[in-house]
């Protein structure tokens, strides 16, 4: 069916509002009941469902993408929207491993239109072409980098303004998680751990005294630090104020902008004014996206919804001190943030919430009885919460094994 | 439209209580009549016995045994439609359809009886979280029954109907909130021009009202191992009569914030009687029913989520089944919803109302014809694929191809691809569920596609899945390259029948001897009777064994006058005493 087809089934003016569209289906529903006659029921179904996704979004779902900006890289099993952009960025990742900086390039602009295409879109894609954006410009393939991320702005522009909501609420979070995995792995480890608890606990001022020692004992090692933060991960650079201003009161320069000088000459790949003004451009964005969504995440929260802080308390430091190991607790962390911490999902998953943390912390303090009923009382029916039962289940196994008969 | 001949009904198949209703042809104003059974009541017990006599009994002299004899009584066999479980009673095995059926049949009776003439097919509903296989068990109970019900209909839908009808004319947006003997149902439904559209429903397939009184009759028993150090729940009378009690108490303490249980000569054992005495306050049965209360919020939110909508755009919640009359109940829901709930209908039949509705919609009446309602799917439909991980393929994974919440009847195409380089086979298999592994989600059938051109990986199969507005699916595969489309339907799945199995159960359930219709309200006045025989002592008692023989006496009379004089008598003793 095409969009005239379908207009000419509802019998609608092509301009016509949402809610008139909507009014104009139900009152054809007369002639055609379910009941009576369920094909031509089913037909004026989808006419309306044609129709309503294309009043939503800008180009409707029934435009196929045309074949040649789809890659012949990946093979699809099955068409499942999440799974098949995932295949595509997997592609592109290892396009980019490869060295074949154009077919990541392309990959990574396909990937973008393609879900545009779509109309619903998780918030791991901008974080992933993010990384794929400093992926190239450790390349050193600029312009590649810079054509992605015109995609990528366009990307945030074109998709609904309801999307950018759900989605800007965890923008921030998840680009500054996304620039934390992007640093080199030997990036000076004090400094790399506390941006991580910076990044969980949202507090940006607590915390940074232990690496002021740092500052005295290894100079070089933090500028370089200093550095690479600044050039690489430049939303986490200007959250790390307080390390600019030990540095600042320590040596009297400034790392913060190269193009005035202050930056030290070993900074290795300063990627320019160009890229950071880009940057700030995408985390204006986001910070405009949260603070109209921190409203919602408000007015939820006050309803007696789980709130970020109540589900960091879980991830504090009893959890190392029972004895989890570095890679469980971060499962389970994992698996919890992507179930509990979406706003759009609180509310579903409330009692699971609930249940799992109150498991988890009677686990890890010994009360196992009660561990046992918590977690095991989750119904895990629900997909999207698998991973959490699963990792809960290892907790569980972990910390309170069955006593062997 | 023209009406069709034959009488309609609508039947509302709980799993504590069963009604039928009907819209009589030609009302001007359609409005659904509750028609009273045998006894004179509107609530039918789905309860199904086996009396002294050897004969079934179903409905109101069963329940009534169901303290006396609770090993020849069965009930909430709702619970298990669409398994293959059995019970047995009286020598021959029966399953939940063929239970099913009778109540269906004593409820066709009734009809037949009020309404003078012959009941030609029927509308049946069932718990909206109902699975395939549960609604064909419910069609195939029909069938035994020898009505035919060519329609099911969702249980909170029918009950938005019955509300619609005469509020077609306000728009809103509305949640039924049902809770019954045994499920527990939510469907957000926006009543707009002229429409009633749900646009989600979820539930709870085992949470009920039964579940409460049962909650509260462990903890009795818990009180009564306390006191006298037996349990209870070990002994089938002492249990069935805690159960019952209980069950009472339930209902008193909707009313009545404290209330006492006498349960004397209590048997909490082999030769083991005591007379039991409990209080119990409303907060105490509150504090045991916590864990159940729990288990409605999942469903609101859920369905409140799938309807994209916020409680406070909510402009009516309406309560539905006889359940929600419990005050905490209703002081949840109305915290949740931010907003006092409603009962605009009577709890008990607007379910049965609604079906009768949808019947006379069926019929063509011509006081319906205005009223439109969609319903939508309540489970994700799919097939399970293999999965790509990098270079891996791994298995058991479930592709939803029509999701839940889809506005049915609808029809859904997906394409799959073969996985194998000279891949020759495909094999569909069909699940309904929300888990992302189909290992977690309820298969419904398969089947193999044979004889696939053998080619490189990457092959399409397009799959479409249609499903109708009874929440039957019918899967077809079609193979683009050589033109060829294959069907399933599902038909079968276990504890179903096939023809010649259900012609056979037909004839069987023929054979089977149920207790006259007229004689009802005798055998259920002396069951009952019974039933209170036990808890009396001294002159109550007497009084009462009185009464019985009187009645047992003008019984072999077989005058009529004289029978339902007695019975009167020993119904005014029964009353008077319990």
């Amino acid at each position: 069916m095409t969009p005239t087809e379908a207009r000419a089934v509802l019998g609608v003016e092509p301009d016509i509002e949402p809610k008139a569209l909507r009014r104009a289906y139900l009152r054809r529903l007369k002639g055609h009941r379910p009941d009576d006659d369920p094909e031509a029921f089913m037909r004026l179904r989808e006419a309306f469902e044609l129709l309503s996704g294309s009043v939503q979004g800008p180009p409707g779902p029934w435009v196929e993408p045309t074949p040649e900006v789809v890659p012949p890289l990946e093979r699809a099993v099955c068409v499942d929207l999440d799974r098949d952009l995932r295949g595509r960025l997997e592609v592109c990742r290892e396009a980019l491993e490869v060295g074949a900086v154009g077919e990541a390039t392309e990959g990574a602009i396909t990937l973008l239109a393609l879900s545009r295409h779509q109309g619903f879109v998780e918030p791991w894609l901008p974080a992933e072409v993010m990384v794929l954006i400093l992926g190239l410009h450790r390349a050193g393939a600029v312009t590649d980098a810079f054509r992605v991320h015109d995609a990528l702005a366009e990307w945030f522009g074109a998709t609904g303004a309801m999307l950018r909501c759900l989605l800007g609420f965890l923008a921030v979070r998840w680009s500054l998680l996304v620039e934390l995995r992007a640093l080199p792995a030997d990036l000076l480890p004090p400094l790399r751990s506390q941006l991580a608890r910076a990044c969980l606990t949202w507090d940006w001022a607590d915390g940074w005294g232990d690496l002021a020692e740092l500052v005295l004992t290894q100079p070089q090692r933090v500028l370089e630090a200093g550095s690479i933060l600044f050039s690489r991960a430049p939303l986490l650079g200007d959250l790390s104020e307080p390390l600019h201003t030990m540095i600042d009161w320590r040596y009297g320069v400034g790392l913060g902008d190269g193009s005035e000088g202050g930056s030290p000459s070993e900074a290795p790949e300063d990627l320019g004014p160009e890229t950071r003004r880009r940057f700030a451009w995408i985390l204006g964005i986001s910070l405009l996206i949260t603070l109209v969504c921190s409203g919602v995440g408000r007015c939820l929260s006050t309803r007696g919804y789980p709130s970020g802080e109540a589900v960091l308390s879980i991830r504090s430091e009893r959890w190392t001190q029972a004895g989890l190991s570095k890679s469980d607790e971060r499962r389970v962390a994992a698996e919890y943030w992507k179930v509990c911490l979406q706003p759009e999902v609180v509310g579903r998953h409330y009692l699971t919430c609930d249940a799992a943390k109150r498991g988890v912390v009677a686990a890890l303090e010994g009360r196992c009885d009660e561990a046992r009923e918590a977690i095991g009382g989750i119904d895990g029916r629900d997909a999207s919460i698998g991973g959490l039962v699963q990792q809960l289940s290892l907790v569980l196994q972990l910390r309170c094994p069955e006593p062997t008969p | 439209m023209a009406e069709r001949a034959g009488l309609i009904v609508g039947i509302d198949l709980g799993t504590t209580f069963s009604l039928v209703s009907v819209v009589l042809p030609g009302d001007p104003k359609a409005v659904p009549m509750v028609i009273d059974n045998a006894m004179g009541e509107k609530l039918t017990p789905s309860v199904v016995a086996l009396g002294e006599d050897g004969r079934l009994l179903v409905g109101a002299p069963a329940q009534a045994m169901a303290t006396t004899h609770p090993d020849r009584v069965l009930r909430c066999f709702k619970r298990e439609m669409g398994t293959d479980k059995t019970w047995t009673l009286g020598g021959s095995s029966f399953t939940p359809q063929e239970l099913s059926a009778m109540v269906i049949k004593a409820l066709v009776a009734d009809a037949e009886a009020a309404l003078g003439q012959p009941v030609t097919e029927a509308v049946v509903t069932v718990p909206a979280y109902f699975a395939g296989a549960q609604r064909r068990a419910t069609r195939q109970a029909a069938e035994l029954a020898g009505i035919p019900a060519d329609r099911i209909i969702n249980e909170p839908t029918a009950a938005a109907m019955a509300y619609g009808l005469h509020n077609l004319d306000k728009e809103q947006r509305a949640v039924v909130l049902d809770l019954g003997g045994g499920t527990f149902d939510v469907t957000v439904l926006e009543i707009i021009e002229g429409v009633v559209e749900v646009q989600a429903s979820a539930g709870d397939a085992r949470l009920g009202g039964e579940d409460f009184s049962e909650a509260l009759a462990r903890l009795l028993a818990r009180r009564i191992a306390k006191e006298h150090g037996r349990d209870v729940t070990a002994h089938p009378h002492g249990w069935a009569r805690l159960l019952e009690a209980s069950e009472r108490a339930k209902r008193r303490l909707s009313e009545v914030e404290e209330t006492r249980l006498a349960l004397p000569r209590l048997p909490l054992g082999p030769h083991m009687e005591r007379d039991v005495e409990l209080v119990i306050t409303r907060a105490d049965a509150e504090a045991c029913w916590q864990p159940l209360l729990a288990r409605i919020r999942d469903p609101i939110w859920r369905a409140l989520r799938d309807g994209g909508i916020t409680p406070s755009e909510l402009d009516e919640v309406l309560l539905v089944g006889g359940a929600t009359r419990m005050p905490v109940f209703v002081k949840e829901v109305a915290a949740l919803c931010q907003r006092m709930p409603s009962r605009n209908l009577p709890p008990d039949e607007a379910v049965a109302m609604g079906a009768a509705v949808q019947a006379a919609l069926k019929r063509g009446h011509a006081a319906v014809e205005d009223l439109v309602v969609t319903d939508v799917a309540p489970f994700s439909l799919g097939v399970a694929v293999v999965q790509a991980v990098g270079r891996q393929h791994l298995a058991g994974f479930f592709a939803p191809v029509l999701e839940r919440g889809t506005v049915i009847p609808a029809s859904r195409v997906k394409t799959f691809h073969t996985v194998n380089d000279g891949q020759d086979r495909l094999l569909i298999q069909v699940f309904e569920g929300e888990h992302s592994l189909v290992r977690e989600n309820r298969e419904l059938g398969q089947f193999e596609l044979l004889q696939l051109d053998r080619a490189p990986a990457g092959q399409p199969v397009q799959v479409r899945f249609t499903y109708d507005l009874n929440g039957l699916l019918e899967v077809e595969m079609h193979v683009p390259h050589q033109q060829r489309t294959e069907i399933l339907i599902i038909e079968r799945t276990p504890g179903q029948l096939s023809p010649e199995e259900l012609e056979r159960a037909r004839a069987a359930m023929a054979e089977l001897k149920f207790h006259p219709r007229d004689a009802l309200p005798n055998a259920t006045a002396l069951n009952r009777a019974e039933a209170l025989y036990v808890e009396l002592t001294g002159t109550p008692r007497s009084i009462l064994g009185e009464a019985m023989a009187a009645f047992r006496l003008a019984l072999e009379g077989q005058v009529d006058a004289e029978i339902d004089q007695a019975r009167a008598m020993l119904l005014h003793t029964v009353a008077h005493f319990s």
